[in-house]
Protein backbone atom coordinates (compact mmCIF):
# COMPACT_ATOMS: atom_id res chain seq x y z
CA UNK A 1 0.00 0.00 0.00
CA UNK A 2 2.77 2.32 0.80
CA UNK A 3 4.36 2.13 -2.40
CA UNK A 4 1.10 2.89 -4.26
CA UNK A 5 1.31 5.93 -2.11
CA UNK A 6 4.67 6.79 -2.61
CA UNK A 7 4.10 5.85 -6.79
CA UNK A 8 1.02 8.34 -6.63
CA UNK A 9 3.49 11.20 -4.45
CA UNK A 10 5.62 10.84 -6.74
CA UNK A 11 3.81 10.78 -9.92
CA UNK A 12 3.99 14.61 -10.40
CA UNK A 13 7.05 15.31 -8.21
CA UNK A 14 10.57 15.21 -9.62
CA UNK A 15 12.52 16.64 -7.41
CA UNK A 16 13.65 14.87 -4.25
CA UNK A 17 13.25 17.79 -2.12
CA UNK A 18 9.88 19.33 -2.93
CA UNK A 19 8.85 15.51 -2.73
CA UNK A 20 9.70 15.52 0.63
CA UNK A 21 8.36 19.22 1.27
CA UNK A 22 5.10 17.75 -0.12
CA UNK A 23 5.28 14.83 2.13
CA UNK A 24 5.38 17.00 4.71
CA UNK A 25 2.68 18.94 3.85
CA UNK A 26 0.25 16.49 3.23
CA UNK A 27 0.93 15.22 6.83
CA UNK A 28 0.46 18.06 7.98
CA UNK A 29 -2.98 18.12 6.33
CA UNK A 30 -3.99 14.66 7.43
CA UNK A 31 -3.08 15.04 10.59
CA UNK A 32 -5.28 17.86 11.03
CA UNK A 33 -8.36 15.99 8.89
CA UNK A 34 -7.40 13.03 11.70
CA UNK A 35 -7.19 15.16 14.94
CA UNK A 36 -8.20 18.49 14.84
CA UNK A 37 -11.71 17.85 13.32
CA UNK A 38 -14.39 15.69 14.19
CA UNK A 39 -16.71 15.63 11.04
CA UNK A 40 -13.09 14.16 8.81
CA UNK A 41 -14.26 14.14 4.96
CA UNK A 42 -11.85 13.77 2.61
CA UNK A 43 -11.16 17.14 0.29
CA UNK A 44 -13.01 17.84 -2.64
CA UNK A 45 -16.39 16.31 -1.42
CA UNK A 46 -19.93 17.89 -1.51
CA UNK A 47 -20.01 21.76 -0.15
CA UNK A 48 -16.94 21.10 1.75
CA UNK A 49 -14.09 21.33 -0.47
CA UNK A 50 -14.09 25.04 0.33
CA UNK A 51 -13.96 24.37 4.09
CA UNK A 52 -11.22 21.94 3.42
CA UNK A 53 -9.63 24.45 0.50
CA UNK A 54 -9.31 26.93 3.28
CA UNK A 55 -8.00 24.23 6.15
CA UNK A 56 -5.29 23.08 3.50
CA UNK A 57 -3.90 26.49 3.04
CA UNK A 58 -3.53 26.83 7.36
CA UNK A 59 -1.96 24.18 7.83
CA UNK A 60 0.10 24.75 4.02
CA UNK A 61 0.72 28.05 4.58
CA UNK A 62 1.26 29.17 0.99
CA UNK A 63 -1.93 28.97 -0.86
CA UNK A 64 -0.81 27.88 -4.16
CA UNK A 65 2.43 26.03 -3.44
CA UNK A 66 1.07 22.44 -2.38
CA UNK A 67 -2.62 23.09 -2.49
CA UNK A 68 -2.97 22.30 -6.47
CA UNK A 69 -0.71 19.37 -5.87
CA UNK A 70 -2.86 17.86 -2.69
CA UNK A 71 -6.00 18.75 -4.12
CA UNK A 72 -4.79 16.52 -7.75
CA UNK A 73 -3.75 13.82 -5.48
CA UNK A 74 -8.39 13.21 -5.11
CA UNK A 75 -10.41 12.12 -2.31
CA UNK A 76 -10.01 7.84 -2.77
CA UNK A 77 -5.91 9.01 -2.03
CA UNK A 78 -6.95 9.83 1.49
CA UNK A 79 -9.21 7.19 2.54
CA UNK A 80 -5.74 5.06 2.84
CA UNK A 81 -5.17 6.95 6.10
CA UNK A 82 -6.65 6.20 9.97
CA UNK A 83 -5.35 7.56 13.28
CA UNK A 84 -3.95 3.82 13.42
CA UNK A 85 -1.58 3.98 10.57
CA UNK A 86 -1.33 7.44 9.51
CA UNK A 87 2.61 7.54 11.17
CA UNK A 88 3.66 4.41 10.32
CA UNK A 89 2.77 5.17 6.91
CA UNK A 90 4.23 8.31 6.88
CA UNK A 91 7.57 7.05 8.29
CA UNK A 92 7.65 4.59 5.49
CA UNK A 93 6.64 6.98 2.34
CA UNK A 94 9.53 9.44 4.39
CA UNK A 95 11.55 6.49 4.13
CA UNK A 96 11.24 5.24 0.27
CA UNK A 97 11.51 9.23 -0.68
CA UNK A 98 14.98 9.34 1.31
CA UNK A 99 16.02 6.09 -0.02
CA UNK A 100 15.83 6.88 -3.49
CA UNK A 101 19.43 8.54 -4.89
CA UNK A 102 18.20 10.93 -7.00
CA UNK A 103 20.50 12.72 -9.71
CA UNK A 104 22.24 15.49 -9.00
CA UNK A 105 21.72 18.46 -11.38
CA UNK A 106 24.71 20.92 -11.46
CA UNK A 107 23.53 24.86 -12.66
CA UNK A 108 24.85 27.86 -13.32
CA UNK A 109 21.86 29.60 -11.95
CA UNK A 110 18.72 28.89 -10.50
CA UNK A 111 15.92 26.95 -12.83
CA UNK A 112 12.35 26.89 -11.47
CA UNK A 113 10.48 23.53 -11.23
CA UNK A 114 8.01 24.27 -13.75
CA UNK A 115 11.24 24.46 -16.22
CA UNK A 116 12.53 21.45 -15.01
CA UNK A 117 9.44 19.38 -14.94
CA UNK A 118 10.49 17.93 -18.75
CA UNK A 119 13.12 17.40 -17.43
CA UNK A 120 12.18 15.13 -14.94
CA UNK A 121 9.32 13.50 -17.10
CA UNK A 122 12.10 12.86 -19.48
CA UNK A 123 14.52 10.62 -16.81
CA UNK A 124 11.01 8.89 -16.07
CA UNK A 125 10.81 7.74 -19.11
CA UNK A 126 14.43 6.67 -19.80
CA UNK A 127 14.69 5.45 -15.69
CA UNK A 128 11.79 4.48 -14.22
CA UNK A 129 8.72 5.78 -12.22
CA UNK A 130 10.41 6.91 -9.18
CA UNK A 131 13.22 8.52 -10.48
CA UNK A 132 14.37 11.54 -8.82
CA UNK A 133 16.38 14.77 -9.49
CA UNK A 134 18.17 17.41 -7.79
CA UNK A 135 20.10 20.35 -8.63
CA UNK A 136 22.83 22.52 -7.20
CA UNK A 137 24.04 26.14 -7.87
CA UNK A 138 27.70 26.58 -9.14
CA UNK A 139 28.18 29.67 -11.52
CA UNK A 140 31.74 27.86 -12.13
CA UNK A 141 30.45 25.90 -14.56
CA UNK A 142 29.62 29.14 -16.36
CA UNK A 143 26.74 27.35 -19.03
CA UNK A 144 25.68 23.84 -19.40
CA UNK A 145 25.55 21.36 -16.52
CA UNK A 146 27.49 18.48 -14.52
CA UNK A 147 25.66 15.39 -13.56
CA UNK A 148 26.59 13.55 -10.44
CA UNK A 149 24.87 9.90 -9.87
CA UNK A 150 26.16 7.46 -7.48
CA UNK A 151 29.01 9.22 -6.16
CA UNK A 152 30.54 9.84 -9.71
CA UNK A 153 30.58 13.08 -11.47
CA UNK A 154 29.92 13.54 -15.09
CA UNK A 155 31.17 17.54 -16.21
CA UNK A 156 29.40 18.86 -19.48
CA UNK A 157 29.51 22.13 -18.61
CA UNK A 158 31.52 24.76 -20.90
CA UNK A 159 34.40 25.03 -18.05
CA UNK A 160 35.10 21.16 -18.58
CA UNK A 161 35.24 22.04 -22.22
CA UNK A 162 37.34 24.78 -21.86
CA UNK A 163 39.57 22.26 -19.67
CA UNK A 164 39.25 20.18 -22.57
CA UNK A 165 40.43 22.50 -25.20
CA UNK A 166 42.75 24.93 -22.54
CA UNK A 167 45.61 23.51 -25.42
CA UNK A 168 43.83 24.42 -28.30
CA UNK A 169 42.79 27.60 -26.61
CA UNK A 170 46.15 29.23 -25.16
CA UNK A 171 47.35 28.49 -29.07
CA UNK A 172 44.50 30.12 -30.85
CA UNK A 173 45.09 33.01 -28.17
CA UNK A 174 48.57 33.23 -28.46
CA UNK A 175 49.00 32.82 -32.21
CA UNK A 176 46.73 35.96 -32.16
CA UNK A 177 48.94 37.69 -29.87
CA UNK A 178 52.24 37.32 -32.28
CA UNK A 179 50.22 38.21 -35.24
CA UNK B 1 170.38 24.05 26.23
CA UNK B 2 167.43 22.50 27.26
CA UNK B 3 169.18 19.82 28.79
CA UNK B 4 171.36 22.23 31.03
CA UNK B 5 168.75 23.92 32.37
CA UNK B 6 169.17 21.22 34.93
CA UNK B 7 172.39 21.33 35.46
CA UNK B 8 172.53 24.76 35.73
CA UNK B 9 169.96 24.31 38.64
CA UNK B 10 171.68 21.52 40.21
CA UNK B 11 174.87 23.61 40.31
CA UNK B 12 173.51 26.48 41.83
CA UNK B 13 171.70 23.94 44.64
CA UNK B 14 174.81 22.54 45.40
CA UNK B 15 176.10 26.23 45.29
CA UNK B 16 173.72 27.41 47.80
CA UNK B 17 173.81 24.24 50.15
CA UNK B 18 177.44 25.07 50.76
CA UNK B 19 177.24 28.69 51.31
CA UNK B 20 174.38 27.79 53.81
CA UNK B 21 176.03 25.13 55.58
CA UNK B 22 179.04 27.48 56.43
CA UNK B 23 177.35 30.23 57.41
CA UNK B 24 175.79 27.44 59.86
CA UNK B 25 179.13 26.12 60.51
CA UNK B 26 180.47 29.66 61.47
CA UNK B 27 177.33 30.79 63.21
CA UNK B 28 177.78 28.00 65.55
CA UNK B 29 181.71 28.38 65.98
CA UNK B 30 180.67 31.66 66.94
CA UNK B 31 178.08 30.77 69.28
CA UNK B 32 180.26 27.90 70.63
CA UNK B 33 183.07 30.62 71.39
CA UNK B 34 181.46 33.30 72.72
CA UNK B 35 179.11 30.58 75.30
CA UNK B 36 182.97 29.82 76.40
CA UNK B 37 184.20 33.38 76.46
CA UNK B 38 181.21 34.40 78.47
CA UNK B 39 181.66 31.06 81.44
CA UNK B 40 185.45 32.04 80.69
CA UNK B 41 184.40 35.32 81.92
CA UNK B 42 182.26 34.35 84.42
CA UNK B 43 184.61 31.83 85.89
CA UNK B 44 188.24 33.31 85.92
CA UNK B 45 188.29 37.00 84.81
CA UNK B 46 191.98 37.96 83.74
CA UNK B 47 194.50 35.43 82.29
CA UNK B 48 192.21 32.55 82.24
CA UNK B 49 189.86 34.80 80.37
CA UNK B 50 192.65 36.32 77.97
CA UNK B 51 193.34 32.88 77.17
CA UNK B 52 190.70 31.68 76.23
CA UNK B 53 189.85 34.76 74.05
CA UNK B 54 193.21 34.07 72.54
CA UNK B 55 192.20 30.45 71.70
CA UNK B 56 188.85 31.47 70.78
CA UNK B 57 190.37 34.28 68.29
CA UNK B 58 192.57 31.66 67.14
CA UNK B 59 189.35 29.42 66.48
CA UNK B 60 187.00 31.36 64.72
CA UNK B 61 190.00 32.23 62.71
CA UNK B 62 191.16 28.74 61.45
CA UNK B 63 187.53 28.43 60.91
CA UNK B 64 187.49 31.29 58.89
CA UNK B 65 190.02 30.26 56.75
CA UNK B 66 188.31 26.64 56.70
CA UNK B 67 185.09 28.43 55.17
CA UNK B 68 186.28 30.75 53.20
CA UNK B 69 188.76 27.27 51.75
CA UNK B 70 185.11 25.54 51.20
CA UNK B 71 183.62 28.58 50.11
CA UNK B 72 186.53 28.89 47.39
CA UNK B 73 186.18 25.20 46.92
CA UNK B 74 182.50 25.26 46.03
CA UNK B 75 182.91 28.49 43.88
CA UNK B 76 185.29 26.30 41.91
CA UNK B 77 183.71 23.67 41.47
CA UNK B 78 180.87 25.43 40.48
CA UNK B 79 182.35 27.35 37.33
CA UNK B 80 184.09 23.75 36.63
CA UNK B 81 180.28 22.64 36.38
CA UNK B 82 179.25 26.20 34.39
CA UNK B 83 181.85 25.47 32.28
CA UNK B 84 181.03 21.97 31.24
CA UNK B 85 177.62 22.46 31.65
CA UNK B 86 178.48 25.25 28.34
CA UNK B 87 180.34 23.35 26.95
CA UNK B 88 178.09 19.71 26.36
CA UNK B 89 175.56 22.01 25.50
CA UNK B 90 177.55 23.87 22.47
CA UNK B 91 178.59 20.40 21.49
CA UNK B 92 174.73 19.08 21.85
CA UNK B 93 173.80 22.47 19.77
CA UNK B 94 176.05 21.59 17.18
CA UNK B 95 176.14 17.77 16.95
CA UNK B 96 171.77 17.95 16.66
CA UNK B 97 171.71 21.67 15.34
CA UNK B 98 171.55 20.46 11.89
CA UNK B 99 170.00 17.90 12.20
CA UNK B 100 166.98 19.48 13.91
CA UNK B 101 166.99 22.33 10.75
CA UNK B 102 167.08 19.18 8.00
CA UNK B 103 164.22 17.80 10.00
CA UNK B 104 162.10 20.57 10.48
CA UNK B 105 163.04 21.45 6.57
CA UNK B 106 161.93 18.16 6.02
CA UNK B 107 158.65 18.52 7.85
CA UNK B 108 157.77 21.63 6.57
CA UNK B 109 158.27 20.69 2.91
CA UNK B 110 155.99 17.36 3.85
CA UNK B 111 153.26 19.76 5.83
CA UNK B 112 153.62 21.87 2.54
CA UNK B 113 153.05 19.16 0.24
CA UNK B 114 150.17 17.37 2.50
CA UNK B 115 148.44 20.80 2.21
CA UNK B 116 148.76 21.31 -1.35
CA UNK B 117 147.65 18.12 -1.71
CA UNK B 118 144.55 19.06 0.75
CA UNK B 119 144.05 21.79 -0.85
CA UNK B 120 144.05 20.13 -4.68
CA UNK B 121 141.38 17.28 -3.07
CA UNK B 122 139.29 20.13 -1.44
CA UNK B 123 139.01 22.21 -5.13
CA UNK B 124 138.28 18.78 -6.17
CA UNK B 125 136.16 17.97 -3.61
CA UNK B 126 134.31 21.08 -4.14
CA UNK B 127 133.74 20.92 -7.96
CA UNK B 128 132.47 17.32 -7.39
CA UNK B 129 130.06 19.26 -5.08
CA UNK B 130 128.88 22.01 -7.06
CA UNK B 131 128.39 19.80 -10.17
CA UNK B 132 126.20 17.39 -8.04
CA UNK B 133 124.38 20.34 -6.18
CA UNK B 134 123.85 21.76 -9.55
CA UNK B 135 122.51 18.52 -11.27
CA UNK B 136 120.19 17.84 -8.19
CA UNK B 137 118.85 21.55 -8.44
CA UNK B 138 118.30 20.99 -12.43
CA UNK B 139 116.14 17.69 -11.04
CA UNK B 140 114.59 19.52 -8.75
CA UNK B 141 113.28 22.37 -10.48
CA UNK B 142 112.02 19.86 -13.49
CA UNK B 143 110.21 17.93 -11.05
CA UNK B 144 108.68 20.99 -9.83
CA UNK B 145 107.95 22.53 -13.05
CA UNK B 146 105.98 19.13 -14.37
CA UNK B 147 104.15 18.89 -10.69
CA UNK B 148 103.08 22.32 -11.06
CA UNK B 149 101.95 22.16 -14.85
CA UNK B 150 99.87 18.74 -13.73
CA UNK B 151 98.98 21.24 -11.15
CA UNK B 152 97.65 23.55 -13.31
CA UNK B 153 96.26 21.35 -15.78
CA UNK B 154 94.25 19.86 -12.75
CA UNK B 155 92.97 22.50 -11.35
CA UNK B 156 91.77 24.10 -14.73
CA UNK B 157 89.91 21.22 -15.62
CA UNK B 158 88.20 20.78 -12.05
CA UNK B 159 87.62 24.57 -12.58
CA UNK B 160 86.11 24.13 -16.02
CA UNK B 161 83.74 21.03 -14.87
CA UNK B 162 82.70 22.83 -11.83
CA UNK B 163 81.60 26.09 -14.06
CA UNK B 164 79.87 23.67 -16.87
CA UNK B 165 78.39 22.05 -13.93
CA UNK B 166 77.28 25.46 -12.29
CA UNK B 167 75.73 26.64 -15.46
CA UNK B 168 74.17 23.49 -16.41
CA UNK B 169 72.30 23.91 -12.91
CA UNK B 170 71.38 27.68 -13.53
CA UNK B 171 70.55 26.95 -16.99
CA UNK B 172 68.20 24.41 -15.75
CA UNK B 173 67.38 26.71 -13.01
CA UNK B 174 66.54 29.26 -15.84
CA UNK B 175 64.40 26.81 -17.76
CA UNK B 176 62.10 25.94 -14.73
CA UNK B 177 61.33 28.85 -13.81
CA UNK B 178 60.64 29.75 -17.18
CA UNK B 179 58.53 26.73 -17.72
CA UNK B 180 56.45 27.71 -14.23
CA UNK B 181 56.03 31.44 -15.14
CA UNK B 182 54.48 30.27 -18.61
CA UNK B 183 52.21 27.63 -16.95
CA UNK B 184 51.14 30.38 -14.70
CA UNK B 185 50.72 32.85 -17.37
CA UNK B 186 48.35 29.89 -18.89
CA UNK B 187 46.35 29.58 -15.77
CA UNK B 188 45.76 33.05 -15.72
CA UNK B 189 44.87 33.18 -19.31
CA UNK B 190 42.31 30.59 -18.85
CA UNK B 191 41.24 32.20 -15.60
CA UNK B 192 40.40 35.49 -17.21
CA UNK B 193 38.31 33.37 -20.15
CA UNK B 194 36.43 31.41 -17.54
CA UNK B 195 35.63 34.95 -15.87
CA UNK B 196 34.83 36.85 -18.76
CA UNK B 197 32.92 33.75 -20.04
CA UNK B 198 31.09 33.54 -16.56
CA UNK B 199 30.00 37.39 -16.95
CA UNK B 200 28.99 37.82 -20.20
CA UNK B 201 27.10 34.32 -20.21
CA UNK B 202 25.29 34.68 -17.42
CA UNK B 203 23.86 37.98 -19.38
CA UNK B 204 23.46 36.32 -22.52
CA UNK B 205 22.18 32.89 -21.81
CA UNK B 206 18.60 31.70 -21.43
CA UNK B 207 16.79 30.20 -18.95
CA UNK B 208 15.81 27.91 -22.47
CA UNK B 209 19.06 27.84 -23.58
CA UNK B 210 20.25 26.50 -20.42
CA UNK B 211 17.73 23.74 -20.26
CA UNK B 212 18.72 22.38 -23.71
CA UNK B 213 22.18 22.25 -22.33
CA UNK B 214 20.77 20.51 -19.62
CA UNK B 215 18.60 17.87 -22.16
CA UNK B 216 22.10 17.81 -24.30
CA UNK B 217 24.20 16.39 -21.28
CA UNK B 218 21.39 14.12 -20.33
CA UNK B 219 21.45 12.61 -23.86
CA UNK B 220 25.35 12.42 -23.39
CA UNK B 221 24.87 10.76 -19.98
CA UNK B 222 22.15 8.32 -21.11
CA UNK B 223 24.63 7.34 -24.57
CA UNK B 224 27.87 6.99 -22.19
CA UNK B 225 25.60 5.03 -19.98
CA UNK B 226 26.37 6.82 -17.37
CA UNK B 227 23.07 6.91 -15.93
CA UNK B 228 21.47 3.23 -14.58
Amino acid sequence: MTDKLVDDILATTYIQIEALSRLRALKDLILVQLFASSAAAAPGVGGQVSREKVKMQEVVGSPAQHTAWLTSLGPDFYKNFTRENVYKIFEEMENAIKKIQPLVIYVPFEIPNDELTPVGEYLRKNYGKRFLIETKIDPGIIAGTALVWKGMMKDYSIRKKIADNRETILRTLKSFVKH
Amino acid sequence: MLNTMPELIQFTIILTVTFAAATVLLAYLYIQESQKRQKLERLSPNTALKDAQQKGQNLIHQALKKAQAIIGKAELEGIEVVAESKLSTKKFEEKYGKELEEEITKAAQAFAKYLDDLRTQGEQTQLLNQEYSKQKINEIFEKFEQNLADFLTQTEQKSVSAIDLELKATRQLIDTYKTQQLSLIDENIIAMLEKTLSLVLVNKISLKDEVDLVYEALEKAKAEKFIS
